[in-house]
């Protein structure tokens, strides 16, 4: 079989000494800094994008898998021992696995957490394995009409999913795409929104956006609410680290059940992380015999929608891969690293980088074995870096976010571009508007406007094209129910009163 | 400001001096936030819960916040738009233009904004204003303007000054403004730090960092 043949090749090149170093140096890194309160994966991913610049694209991969996959584990122990979700796909865990803590059972709560995502990650691992190639043969025969509805659709969905109201996700998207715009015209040369400034030509640089946006923004955010909001307590891990014969029996068929939601979804063009956890959560919910247990603390509650949450990252990505389309701000954060070195990840990725995207795939492998086992002994030493004073934790990020976006092009100009962006964050955070939205604009604007007038000039410049064709009409109608199908929903639950809220 | 300064040195007798009753508003606090976030049927009761303590300020005042933010995003709508058509289009006739894009874009963000806008002044949404007041209760604005006076001062002393020179000052302040108060023990701390990263990137693995007055000869 020849992809048999090829992830055989992959794992060669990924056991190669120098590529195991950087998986376990990425999951290591990415689950220190995913632990730390505040960081969840695309910051994660952001913060530690320039450490990766002195690396060829395949190490530097290699290496950017442990960090994603380190992030989300990371993100979990937040979740569990402070109640701080990381991020919105989070907060199923904190709903569960917090109380376990609280009652003294943070062991199990970590365990299930951590074996449920080994389990969820190493399933969907082999489902990209065998599904990435033939989604990547398909996604070759597809139109740019098409390819710019399906950008469309993830556009859609992440901003219905994120936002509390479409107005606000969408006012983050359209400033997304707008930062997309600065620079000079691929196809015609012209300059645009660069106001004479020659640094503004190649664009702005996207990861000045993403740390500036997650880590300077989460910084001022700190800074604005250290002595009025009430200071997170670190819950004790009592005894041991571990699940009893009880918990397996009750985690098993969560982790599953997790995993056969979150792939699927997370691997559809418009999947992201957020719906699949809360959709095993509700699941897990209604299955489980001990209904009473939940929101006291249900182990069931933490092992489905972990391994939901990390087969729904795993998914997604089989877009980023095969399309190039991010369905997360982390996946978004992922395509820049992709691009920084070149790499252009869509349907001829598999062809024309072989070897690069086996490796990957092998690492993805390792990674989920070296995160298992590093993970579950090493949480007592997390659990300490959890106890550092949020001054000098805060501190330390900030040193580390500056470092990163000053050595992008070694000049104090991104510097100030990133700190530009954490005001910005930081207003949109405290006013209620999502920032995964503007990423993922910034990031795709671009790709979208090709594939925008590649279609037109196919058409001949007849704008119906999106329409009569009917793959992408109905790839459009599908996004128009992502964007308003929730606020119908809130509104017809509004006219039937709170019941089904407060009954579910 | 005290209780918190006692709250960062010793950390321990801070937990174990607070009782369950604090924690108990914490979780319902940091669940709601997560509600806000989460936007979801699941968190609901726990908001309720939480907006019993929070509900002091008047419901009119913190809603400038979203207003001003609103208005901001048509601002740039507008902008947007206003410099699209400075873009000259392109000579082919048939093909779509640089310009188009960008005119796309700019509706867009005028048209969300304006809904925006509409439902900030109204104030329509509950949960942004629940957020908005919230946020209000609990933020100070002096340490939001040190940590950016700090941030803008680095970016200008790095070149002149030096990389780990510049960097251990701006670790230490951070942490003070951020309510340390063991200048001299941070300072330490921010030296080793900027000087271990300084030869790891510099001297290791080759990215050139601005060495400043004082060079380090090895």
């Amino acid at each position: 079989m020849d992809v048999l043949n090829d992830l055989m090749g992959g794992f060669g090149s990924a056991f190669s000494p120098m590529h195991l170093l950087l998986a376990f140096a990425g999951c290591t890194l990415g689950s220190l800094v995913g632990v730390l309160p505040g960081l969840g994966p695309a910051t994660t991913v952001a913060l530690l994008l320039p450490l990766t610049f002195v690396f060829d694209p395949t190490g530097a991969l290699v290496l950017f898998a442990g960090i994603y996959y380190g992030g989300m584990y990371g993100g979990s122990t937040t979740a569990i021992l402070l109640n701080v979700p990381g991020e919105t796909a989070s907060v199923p865990t904190t709903l569960e696995g917090h109380p376990m803590a609280r009652s003294g059972r943070a062991g199990a709560a970590l365990a299930t957490a951590a074996i449920g995502s080994f389990v969820a990650g190493t399933i969907s691992t082999v489902g990209i394995t065998f599904a990435g190639p033939a989604m990547a043969q398909i996604a070759e025969k597809i139109q740019p009409a098409e390819y710019f509805a399906v950008m469309i659709l993830a556009f859609a969905t992440v901003t219905a999913v994120v936002a509390d109201a479409p107005a606000r996700g969408l006012c983050s998207l359209f400033l997304g795409l707008a930062i997309g715009l600065v620079g000079i015209d691929s196809l015609t040369g012209q300059a645009r929104y660069t106001f004479g400034v020659p640094e503004l030509y190649d664009g702005i640089q996207i990861v000045a956006v993403a740390v500036g946006l997650f880590a300077i923004g989460e910084a001022l955010y700190t800074a604005a609410r250290l002595r009025r909001a009430p200071e997170e307590r670190v819950l004790p891990v009592g005894g041991r680290i571990g699940m009893s014969p009880e918990d397996w029996r009750r985690s098993w068929k969560p982790w599953l059940r997790g995993t056969a939601i979150g792939l699927p979804i997370g691997a559809l063009p418009a999947g992201g992380a957020e719906i699949p956890t809360f959709l095993s959560y509700n699941v897990e919910k209604r299955l489980s015999r001990h209904k009473k247990q939940f929101g006291k603390g249900a182990i069931e509650g933490v092992a489905g929608p972990e391994a939901a949450n990390n087969a729904a990252f795993s998914g997604v990505l089989m877009p980023l891969l095969t399309l190039g389309i991010p369905t997360s701000a982390t996946a978004g954060v992922l395509l820049i690293a992709f691009q920084m070195y070149n790499v252009q990840p869509g349907p001829q990725l598999f062809e024309t980088q072989s070897a690069l995207v086996w490796t990957l795939i092998a690492s993805l492998y390792i990674g989920n074995v070296m995160l298992l086992v590093l993970n579950l002994p090493l949480i007592p030493l997390w659990v300490k870096l959890l106890r550092l004073p949020r001054p000098l934790l805060t501190a330390g990020i900030l040193v580390f976010a500056a470092l990163g976006v000053y050595a992008l092009s070694q000049n104090a100009v991104d510097l100030g571009i990133a700190v530009l962006f954490g005001v910005l964050g930081f207003g949109m955070r405290r006013t209620g508007y999502p920032v995964a939205p503007l990423i993922l604009g910034a990031v795709l604007g671009p790709m979208a406007e090709t594939q925008f007038r590649r279609a037109l000039a196919f058409s001949e410049g007849d704008w119906t094209i999106f329409f009569t064709r009917p793959l992408s009409a109905a790839i459009l109608c599908l996004s128009l129910i992502a964007l308003v199908g929730p606020m119908a929903a809130r509104a017809i639950r509004r006219t039937r009163g709170r019941a089904p809220e407060t009954a579910g | 400001m005290s209780a918190r300064d006692e709250a960062v040195s010793t950390p321990g007798e801070a937990v174990s001096g607070r009782g369950e009753a604090v924690s108990g508003r914490d979780a319902a606090v940091t669940a709601r936030d997560a509600a806000v976030t989460a936007r979801n049927d699941v968190a609901s009761p726990a908001q309720d819960a939480a907006g019993a303590p929070g509900g002091a300020a008047p419901p009119e005042g913190p809603l400038w916040g979203p207003r001003v933010a609103a208005l901001l995003f048509l601002a740039a709508g507008v902008a947007v738009l206003g410099w699209a058509f400075a873009i000259p289009e392109g000579a082919i006739d048939q093909d779509v233009g640089p310009r188009a894009f960008p005119l796309l874009v700019g509706v867009g963000l005028c048209v969300a904004a304006s809904v925006a806008v509409v439902q900030a002044f109204r104030g329509s949404d509950p949960v942004q204003a629940e957020q908005a007041r919230e946020e209000a209760r609990l933020t100070e604005w002096r340490p939001v303007a040190a940590l950016l006076a700090l941030l803008v001062g680095y970016l200008f002393a790095l070149a002149p000054c030096g990389y780990w020179q510049s960097t251990a000052v701006l670790f230490a302040l951070v942490a003070r403004v951020l309510g340390s108060r063991r200048l001299l023990h941070d300072a330490l701390i921010g030296l080793v730090l900027a000087l271990a990263v300084y030869f790891l990137f510099d001297r290791l693995l080759g990215i050139h960092l601005p060495p400043g007055i004082v060079r380090l000869a090895f």
